[in-house]
């Protein structure tokens, strides 16, 4: 669960954070569970905008790289 | 539930020359564009501005991300190649992921061969499970597409229409439903 909403960046309204997904490199930290790190899904349900960003809580700083 | 319209944009999934697979997408689009409350585009791969030289998010057309991120189901128009998609469409779908998440996607397959592309379909679902996208259970085949299509795009077979009207039905509940769900359930 996120630890706070996120702002829409288009309206501003309060988003929902409808999925998680693990990706395997950007700027987040990883988790040493799921090997990955777990990116939140947010959506906007005034203006249907959606973004994402890495979970808050639950990861270790991301080893160098990526998947290439 | 929102008053916006659905926007499911129709991808021509190839650059071929001579491609059939543009038939077959003006007319899904032709169709999705009948219907009340759905906005669509059709977007032709070969168009877009992808970085050939680097994959991946971030690196394709902007403007495509900016339509996949406004679209509530997409629709693939994928010729089969060797058994699977065009490496062009591929290249464009990977150059997104967060903006597909949770979205319904539904494939048009197009094949010159008897079979309809449905090896295209199956090489397809596990690639758009993978980008976060949710899969219909209805495919429209235009097999042998050389004798459904005239030279001048026209369908020679009217029992299309029917099963495009079917494949759309269920799209557009599709994505209705997981708009709702988007917008307004959150994860536990």
């Amino acid at each position: 669960m996120p630890v706070s909403h996120m702002q829409c960046p288009r309206c501003g309204s309060t988003m929902n954070h409808h999925g998680d997904k693990v990706v395997y490199h950007g700027s987040g930290r990883v988790d040493p569970d799921l090997g990955g790190i777990v990116e939140e899904m947010h959506a906007c349900p005034r203006c249907g905008y959606v973004t994402s960003r890495p979970a808050e809580d639950g990861n270790v700083p991301a080893p160098a790289g990526g998947a290439r | 539930m929102s008053d916006r319209p659905l926007s499911i944009p129709v991808i021509l999934g190839t650059a071929r020359q001579g491609r059939m697979s543009a038939h077959a997408a003006r007319l899904v689009h032709g169709e999705l564009g009948k219907r009340e409350g759905v906005e669509t585009q059709l977007i032709d791969v070969g168009a877009l501005m992808h970085r050939l030289d680097d994959n991946g998010q971030g690196t394709g057309d902007p403007a495509f991300a900016e339509c996949m991120n406004r679209a509530d189901a997409i629709v693939l128009v994928a010729p089969e190649y060797n058994h699977a998609m065009p490496g062009l469409l591929k290249h464009v779908l990977d150059s997104c992921l967060q903006e597909y998440i949770h979205k319904a996607a539904g494939i048009v397959a197009v094949s010159a061969g008897p079979f309809g592309g449905t090896r295209v379909i199956e090489t397809s679902l596990p690639v758009l499970r993978e980008l976060g996208l949710v899969t219909i259970f209805w495919d429209v085949n235009f097999g042998s597409v050389g004798k459904v299509f005239g030279e001048d795009g026209v369908l020679l077979d009217p029992s299309f229409g029917r099963r495009i009207d079917k494949f759309l039905g269920e799209l557009i509940w599709m994505a209705k439903t997981l708009r709702y769900g988007r917008e307004h359930i959150t994860l536990q």
